[in-house]
């Protein structure tokens, strides 16, 4: 069985050839695609997909950042892949904090989208080396280890981030937590690792 | 001369004795006078052609006097007090007030036409006047409130007797002089002419800070037009690169395929250019983040698939020694300036080595060696287009060494002992506290 996607982008043409070139992959198949955020939370809704594919700028409306969440919203633990012409180093750590399970770039997109999709869909994040070097330095050196996190909210969040669900809203209906104790716990957890930022903490759990 | 203009000063008195002294005359009954000597408060309603000279009442002054003065003083010198009080009264009236035009039309006579001439220069717009006032002259000069300091503080070396903001409107500045002679008429021109300048150096102040601001606001609308358009431009490609790549799973790579693969990655070229050259002409060249960290492998790499891409025939030798291969500067910014210089080595020369060593002080270099035979100096210019046969138009260099100077990094560019170019990039080993500045790239030596 394959992987169902959503490709969402304002750009039909973009839209066209990205259908074409997963139907052409053995694991994958396009269910459904989508211009703008509105249609887009609807087709996700109607197909209930494995990742969704979302471009950065969809036109003058709302962008894929907030699509993302949107998208997250209703669906936990469906990936969401960002393609975007800007560079990574721009809009990758927001597009994390949003719940993203990664961000590629058009320029590099070609020769790595299955890569990403794979990754993406086994519940991991996908980001390009200088940005993993970025968000999570190797000189960082984590104060604990997740084997530390004694409190069971803290074990259960870290189980949901690893299985993909990286949304506040998300995490907090997963855990039948109100959000602001799920952004206490995140920050919290993020401190006791000794981590720099929430990307990190994502990277470093995921 | 001066003495061809009315000097005579009439005057009344009130409360004292006063006789006529040279250069004034008692008004006639029902005469207006030009000046009331009075030792009391100021009559009112009065003529505001009348002067008020106060003797012995300083408080006068508080209620509108011109000029105070003691028994004493005006016994010495009653015909200089005289004019002085009528000066300063003249001062505080409206010029179209002023019946004595022909005043000003016999001063006009008695100054020299090219000092005249210098005066009218200054002032374009006519606001200049020229009066003569008695054995005085005023001057009035629209100018800012900070020609009134310069004005002043040049009334002494002058010898002015007096300058004052006698208007209540802020841009006018009066110098009052009374003194005989017209030698004092010219003394008094640097003085008008320090308050013309420092309102025309306002002027040109103000309509310098509108044009830089009028030019920064077509820059940064040519800056988002660039950055719209790079958007927009990789929109095209995007799709076109999916669609060959559908295509070579579908039939294969024959010779058309790569002909469209070729032009589709020099356009895709052509665009990260234009991206580079948005952020260097409008002044963005990213700077270094503490964050930063590339891998010289993966950017030497990715340069050699980028430059192979478009040129599948292009001889890149790549000489990669010893790690640590990881440096703490821009992996994009990086790829940019030595996609450049490769790009540039083989589009040109035929055929590029690229060399990655480390020095013992945990620098970084990366030279970029070309076996064509580009001019040099082409590489510093932005050419014609008609010269393009030889050389590029140099803007990628141009971008390459502003965005190198951002990170902190040191770009050089100079023909080898064999005639052959070389580009050189050195990364230091720790970055330095300030990243370098955009306004000044490295020479091209």
């Amino acid at each position: 069985m394959r992987d169902r996607v959503v490709v969402v982008d304002d750009h039909e043409a973009v839209r066209e050839t990205l259908r074409d070139l997963i139907e052409g992959h053995p694991r994958f198949e396009v269910v459904g695609e989508a211009e703008s955020m509105s249609q887009a939370l609807r087709v996700v809704h109607e197909q209930q997909p494995n990742l969704v594919l979302v471009d950065l700028i969809l036109g003058p409306g709302p962008h894929g950042i907030q699509l993302t969440k949107g998208i997250k919203a209703q669906l936990p633990l469906c990936p969401v892949l960002i393609l975007s012409g800007r560079h990574e180093s721009l809009f990758a750590e927001q597009a994390l904090l949003a719940g993203a399970a990664g961000y590629l770039m058009k320029d590099d997109a070609v020769d790595i989208l299955f890569d990403a999709m794979e990754v993406a869909t086994a519940g991991k994040i996908w980001l390009s080396g200088s940005m993993l070097r970025y968000l999570l330095p190797t000189s960082i050196v984590p104060t604990a280890t997740l084997g530390d996190l004694h409190d069971a909210v803290d074990r259960a969040l870290v189980a949901e981030l690893q299985r993909g669900n990286r949304s506040v809203i998300g995490l907090a209906r997963a855990l039948s937590v109100a959000p602001p104790r799920i952004e206490e716990r995140l920050v919290a957890i993020q401190h006791k690792l000794g981590l720099p930022s929430r990307a990190a903490l994502y990277l470093f759990v995921g | 001369m001066l003495h061809d203009v009315q000097t005579s000063v009439t005057f009344t008195t009130e409360g004292l004795t006063l006789e006529a002294p040279a250069g004034a005359r008692r008004a006639e009954p029902g005469e207006v006078p030009d000046v009331l000597v009075a030792t009391g408060p100021v009559p009112s309603p009065r003529s505001p052609r009348v002067a008020v000279l106060a003797v012995d009442a300083p408080v006068a002054l508080a209620s509108g006097a011109d000029l105070a003065c003691t028994t004493e003083e005006l016994n010495r010198d009653p015909a200089g007090l005289l004019r002085q009080a009528w000066a300063i009264r003249r001062l505080t009236r409206p010029l179209a007030d002023d019946p004595d035009a022909e005043w000003l039309a016999a001063l006009q006579r008695e100054i020299h036409a090219d000092e005249l001439a210098l005066v009218r220069r200054h002032t374009p717009l006519g606001r200049l006047t020229l009066e003569a006032l008695g054995n005085g002259a005023r001057f009035r000069v629209a100018a800012p409130a900070s020609a009134v300091e310069e004005a002043v503080g040049l009334t002494d070396a002058d010898g002015l007797i007096g300058a004052s903001l006698a208007d209540r409107e802020p841009t006018w500045v009066v110098a009052v002089v009374s003194r005989d002679g017209a030698e004092w008429v010219r003394r008094a021109l640097p003085v008008v002419r320090a308050a013309v300048d420092a309102r025309d150096r306002a002027t040109l102040a103000d309509r310098l800070a509108e044009a830089r601001a009028t030019t920064k606001h077509h820059d940064e609308n040519i800056r988002k037009l660039l950055s719209v358009l790079t958007h927009d431009l990789r929109n095209v490609f995007f799709p076109i690169q999916l669609a060959l790549k559908v295509l070579e799973r579908q039939i294969g790579t024959p010779k058309q395929m790569g002909t469209l693969a070729r032009s589709v990655a020099t356009g895709s070229d052509l665009v990260r250019r234009l991206a580079d050259a948005t952020w260097v002409f409008g002044g963005e060249a990213p700077k270094r983040h503490p964050s930063d960290s590339s891998d010289l492998a993966e950017v030497c790499a990715k340069v050699q698939k980028r430059v192979r891409d478009r040129y599948p025939d292009a001889q890149l030798n790549i000489v990669d020694v010893v790690a640590p291969k990881v440096v703490s500067f821009s992996e994009p910014v990086l790829e940019g300036i030595v996609h450049t210089l490769v790009s540039n080595a083989v589009a040109h020369g035929g055929r590029a080595h690229l060399t990655c060593s480390y020095l013992p002080d945990g620098s970084a270099r990366v030279l970029v060696r070309n076996e064509g035979r580009l001019p040099f100096n082409d590489l510093a210019q932005i050419e014609p287009f008609q010269h393009r046969a030889r050389g590029g138009l140099g803007l990628g260099l141009y971008a390459a060494h502003h965005l190198a100077a951002a990170q902190g990094l040191s770009l050089t560019v100079s023909n080898a002992a064999d005639g052959h170019v070389e580009a050189v990039l050195t990364i230091p080993a720790e970055p330095t506290a300030e990243p370098g500045s955009t306004r000044e790239a490295p020479p091209v030596e």
